[in-house]
């Protein structure tokens, strides 16, 4: 997906993406609905996140509650990067309406993507180990602020792929964690994620 | 008199943007609690809404809630609950 639509070129040279979520010959067309774009403050946070809605609203495969859910995962995550990953280049972020075929007639996915070149979650929890960081920060109350009334945006995220054929993915340093309906899947990664990479999947419904 | 919050757009990311919004309004809002109206509302995060919520609670007091769309209510009753306004925010007697 990251590579299809140009995120790894976005993201440069300090970040190696190798994450495919399914062979290319499934991929039948692809929609970039926001391209990836490149945000350093808050301010760009709302404009890439309004730009969102806009342009899922004009598609009849997403329906406002979906528009609404995709909005609330790009806006946390990119909040996220903006305000703890301290990334000096900002954060990316790109959204797509995509087609894939599974075994039986078409489906199109709605995909989210928020990646940045920062400390990393681990980092930024004052924690040693990635993967248990990525965890933690899946629990509701959990900040980098230390704030217990804030900490709410990735455990929202992580609440929203709890429907059936949805599913999360973080990847911050050497940790990788795979959140679905099922549970959470936590692997460790040989390759070092510089920074810190959310994508959502969500199906869109079938034409 | 309602507080439209779709007035100010149709989405809503950023805890800045939602305090942006409550300081520029008046110390007063009409008579009686404040009325949040969240028509035409087609995204506001949760970083959005619990902010929003704080900055009303503490300048207003009361406020009541109309316009919500149902796939919404799960996030604001869960921020109400999380900031323990629930005797201070209430759903409008809707028309």
């Amino acid at each position: 997906m990251l590579e299809t639509v140009g995120f790894v070129d976005a993201l440069g040279t300090f970040a190696e993406v190798t994450r495919t979520s399914e062979p290319a010959e499934r991929v039948r067309r692809y929609h970039p609905v926001i391209r990836a774009m490149n945000f350093n403050s808050l301010g760009e946070v709302e404009e890439i996140a309004n730009e969102l809605v806009a342009e899922f609203g004009s598609s009849n495969r997403v329906s406002a509650p979906l528009n609404g859910e995709a909005h609330d995962a790009l806006a946390e995550a990119a909040n996220n990067a903006v305000e703890h990953a301290d990334s000096p280049e900002g954060g990316f972020a790109l959204a797509q309406l995509r087609e894939r075929r599974p075994t039986s007639g078409r489906s199109w996915f709605i995909e989210i993507a928020v990646a940045d070149a920062g400390q990393g979650i681990a980092a930024s929890l004052g924690m040693d180990n990635d993967l248990d960081a990525i965890m933690r920060a899946l629990d509701e109350g959990v900040s980098g602020t230390g704030d217990p009334l804030r900490g709410l945006g990735l455990t929202w995220i992580a609440d929203l792929v709890q429907k059936p054929r949805r599913e999360l993915m973080i990847h911050s340093g050497g940790g990788l964690v795979v959140v679905t309906q099922s549970g959470r899947v936590a692997t460790e990664t040989a390759s070092q994620f510089p920074g810190t990479l959310l994508t959502m999947s969500i199906p869109a419904g079938v034409s | 008199m309602q507080f439209r919050l779709a007035e100010h757009g149709p989405a809503f990311a950023t805890r800045p943007r939602a305090r942006s919004i409550v300081r520029a309004l008046p110390p007063r809002y009409g008579v009686g609690p404040f009325a949040l109206d969240f028509t035409g509302v087609q995204a506001a995060s949760p970083s959005f809404v619990d902010e929003l919520f704080a900055e009303l609670a503490g300048k207003y007091g009361e406020v009541t809630i109309s316009g919500v769309r149902p796939d919404m209510h799960p996030l604001i009753d869960r921020l109400i609950a999380r900031r323990g306004l629930e005797s201070r925010f209430r759903a409008a007697a809707e028309a």
